[in-house]
């Protein structure tokens, strides 16, 4: 029977080959690029003085740590139960068909998070981004309906494919026709989509249809209060700021 | 005479500090959010004290750790109220907590319950402030003699310590934890020649990873993960009654409390353990000296009174190696520490000269914190319990948020976010796997301190790792960290188990 403890081994002998690498390509990349002697700023280096020592200190180490890992691992697991085990992995991933719901959910996070920072934080002004991110991620894992999540999350997910290609081709200026903001309508345009999907999937159930509610109006709410007070309370300009800062000047700045 | 002109000192910060109304609302405010904060299941004092970092950036020094450390206080006594009321933890550091808190519940004595578990963790707080106070000046002026192998075998010493007592598991993955800290810290221009190292050509890179954008990932992406990744089910709140502090209790628990606080302040010491170890140790040290262990598990009052005054009692516990040595105690104190240097306060023997009456006015600050959080404790428990009500799919996403812009207004650096990412998912996969966080982050604060310390101590030695067998303090570290990996080994264990066979009596 496999214990909790066995699968533990498993996970740290795999995470022990990780980290010998690692510790291998530490010491390997500095001795390549970092001077153990000679002159480097006016400073002529011996070899205890070189900026290499500590990271081949440290490489040498993980190395050392995850042979040592390796070893408590395939000694409480056996050889026979290593091969075994990855035998059973890799037949394992060959007939998966279905992505299993814990995975979903790891990923689901992580492609929302991934999408909110390295694709739309610079392009899209921070209120709208932080809204279609909220609008996206809290009906995903709040209306907890399987069927519903992945369909939020299908749709989202193709939405981005669409909005990353007219981003790479350069057609949201074109798009707008000299619009100001062009992008920002787009994502504007997006989330209302989105909630459409989210709704959709709502529909039906008074319960599901309370929870959608609360989580649109955090979507909106929660920018809005987080965003205003960093760019008018401690005055920290925000990563993109477009459509509604320029909204939210004008209102501020007529009043005050 | 000393003596007397710091207490006069004393009192004079603490009465400047509490007459001024900005001051006292800084402090109330920050308490209240971080009771809210440690309530709400899945949010943590280090992860509240990390976003409070970004909105302290524009004060000075000391509204800052008004602040910060009026979040910390709140933060772990919070953590009582989710245990107490739904039976899951609020933070970590307050697990304990429910295997008593939620029982009391159930039988209706929630209110009491929570002003007993108030009035300890204002005690704790107390009782660690003193030791702070009077702890750190010793260990700072003790450190001052300290030379550059000292100070790389010390911060040495705090990864393989924390590592080996934070770890869940096995203890080698605890140092495995602290040298990829140490690797992260690598990153950038190295501090004695201006090399870049690991840079990988981004200029981003040079001036190495941002420290908010490092703690942020490493706290509160894989808290953000595990909370909307996971199938979180939040339990169906008690009722609570009226809050009352029952003093007659209290006292009847005077040892139970003086104890508790000891082991409190005393694992607090210790580098990178924190709240939630000092809790569980002081639960057992309880039930050890109980008349009826058997009761325990059934909801008794000294359970209760034991985790929290441990657990707050750590705070004072974690800050004497954080002011004296610049080592954080525990994974808030981490934090703090990196929020301190952000405000140009360097923690080590060093603060007490540059900085004379800063241990003051943090001993201050957690006087007036742990009134603070009393009073909010016994006033607003009611009404604060409400946000337990509030669903973590909910409230996670905008945590998220938060991480995100907070870790960008520091620097203003697009960078940080793209670092943040990253060092949180892999974070996320190592607490997975049973690798312990904090000794990471640790490891990454200590990284400067080890790497320049090292390398200048071969200079003036001429490259001779003698003077590390020659000097006592370095000996002494030497041998402590290597009895600690030695004690970690089959053979040692193996060697103890023939001794213990050959001496029942052993």
């Amino acid at each position: 029977m496999t214990t909790d403890k066995d699968r533990m081994r498993r996970k740290d002998f795999a995470s022990g080959i990780v980290l010998m690498l690692f510790g291998a390509w530490v010491v390997t990349e500095t001795v390549a690029r970092v001077p153990m002697k000679g002159s480097w700023g006016g400073v002529m280096n011996v070899w205890y003085v070189s900026p290499g020592l500590f990271p081949i200190f440290i490489g040498s180490v993980l190395f050392l740590f995850g042979c040592v890992l390796t070893g408590i691992a395939a000694r409480h697991l056996g050889g026979a139960a290593i091969r075994e085990a990855a035998r059973a992995r890799v037949s394992a991933l060959a007939e998966i068909r279905d992505i299993p719901e814990p995975v979903f959910r790891f990923l689901a996070v992580v492609v929302i998070l991934v999408f909110y920072i390295y694709l739309y934080m610079s392009r899209i002004d921070f209120f709208l981004n932080s809204t279609l991110f909220l609008a996206v991620i809290i009906p995903v894992f709040y209306l907890d309906e399987a069927q519903a999540q992945r369909r939020i999350f299908a749709f989202y997910v193709a939405g981005s494919a669409l909005l990353i290609a007219v981003f790479a081709l350069g057609l949201d200026g074109r798009i707008g026709g000299g619009l100001p903001h062009a992008p920002d309508w787009l994502a504007l345009l997006f989330t209302a989509a989105v909630a459409a999907c989210a709704w959709g999937q709502a529909r039906g159930s008074g319960e599901r249809t309370r929870k959608l509610r609360l989580a649109l109006s955090m979507a909106v709410a929660a920018p809005l209060l987080i965003g205003g007070m960093f760019k008018y309370f401690l005055l920290v300009p925000l990563p993109r700021e477009g459509l509604v800062v320029a909204v939210l000047d004008a209102v501020y700045f007529g009043l005050f | 005479m000393i003596g007397i002109e710091r207490l006069d000192t004393f009192f004079a910060i603490l009465v400047g500090m509490g007459t001024q109304p900005a001051n006292l609302l800084l402090l109330f405010g920050a308490t209240l959010l971080g009771i809210i904060f440690g309530a709400l299941p899945g949010l943590t004092a280090t992860l509240g004290i990390a976003l409070l970092t970004t909105l302290t950036y524009g004060m000075g020094p000391a509204p800052a750790m008004v602040a910060l450390l009026g979040i910390y206080v709140g933060g772990v006594y919070g953590g009582s109220y989710a245990s107490i009321l739904i039976n899951i933890p609020g933070t970590p550091a307050a697990a304990a907590t429910a295997l008593e808190g939620y029982p009391l519940a159930c039988k209706g004595e929630a209110g009491r319950a929570i002003g007993a578990t108030t009035t300890a963790s204002c005690i704790g707080t107390l009782i660690g402030m003193l030791f702070m106070v009077t702890m750190t000046p010793i260990v700072s002026a003790f450190a001052l003699q300290f030379t550059s192998f000292e100070f790389f075998l010390l911060a040495f010493f705090g990864i393989i310590i924390s590592g080996t007592l934070a770890s869940p598991d096995l203890a080698i993955k605890g140092w495995i934890s602290g040298f990829l800290g140490l690797f992260l810290a690598c990153m950038g221009r190295d501090p004695l020649q201006a090399f870049p190292r690991f840079t990988f050509g981004f200029p981003q890179l040079e001036s190495g990873l941002d420290v908010v954008a490092v703690i942020i990932g490493a706290f509160g992406i894989p808290q953000i993960i595990q909370v909307l990744g996971g199938t979180f089910r939040a339990g169906e709140a008690r009722q609570m009654t009226r809050v009352m502090p029952s003093f007659g209790l209290m006292a009847r628990n005077t040892g139970n409390i003086i104890r508790s606080a000891l082991i409190g302040v005393g694992i607090g010491a210790v580098p990178g353990i924190g709240e939630d170890v000092a809790a569980w140790m002081a639960y057992g040290a309880a039930k050890n000296a109980s008349k009826e262990p058997g009761k325990f598990g059934t909801g008794v009052y000294e359970g209760v009174i034991a985790t929290e005054t441990a657990n707050n009692s750590c705070i004072g516990g974690a800050i004497i190696p954080l002011l004296s040595l610049g080592i954080p105690g525990s994974p808030p104190a981490a934090m703090l520490l990196g929020a301190l240097m952000l405000h140009g306060v360097t923690p080590g023997p060093m603060l007490s000269i540059e900085h004379p009456n800063f241990i003051l006015q943090v001993t201050a600050i957690l006087f007036l914190a742990s009134i603070a959080m009393w009073v909010i404790g016994i006033v607003l428990a009611r009404q604060v319990v409400k946000v337990l009500r509030f669903p973590p799919q909910v409230f996670m996403p905008v945590v998220a948020v938060l991480c995100i812009i907070g870790s960008y207004g520091l620097g203003l650096n697009l960078f940080n976010l793209y670092v943040m990412l990253p060092v949180g998912i892999v974070a996320y996969f190592m607490t997975e796997m049973k690798y312990p966080i904090a000794p990471l982050v640790i490891g990454y604060i200590l990284g400067p301190m080890a790497d320049e310390n090292l390398r200048r101590a071969l200079m003036i030695s001429h490259g001779s790792f003698l003077p590390m067998f020659t000097r006592p303090v370095c000996l002494i570290l030497l041998t402590v960290i290597l009895l600690t990996i030695l004690s970690q080994m089959g053979l040692f264990r193996w060697l103890k188990g023939r001794l213990r066979a050959k001496n029942p009596g052993m």
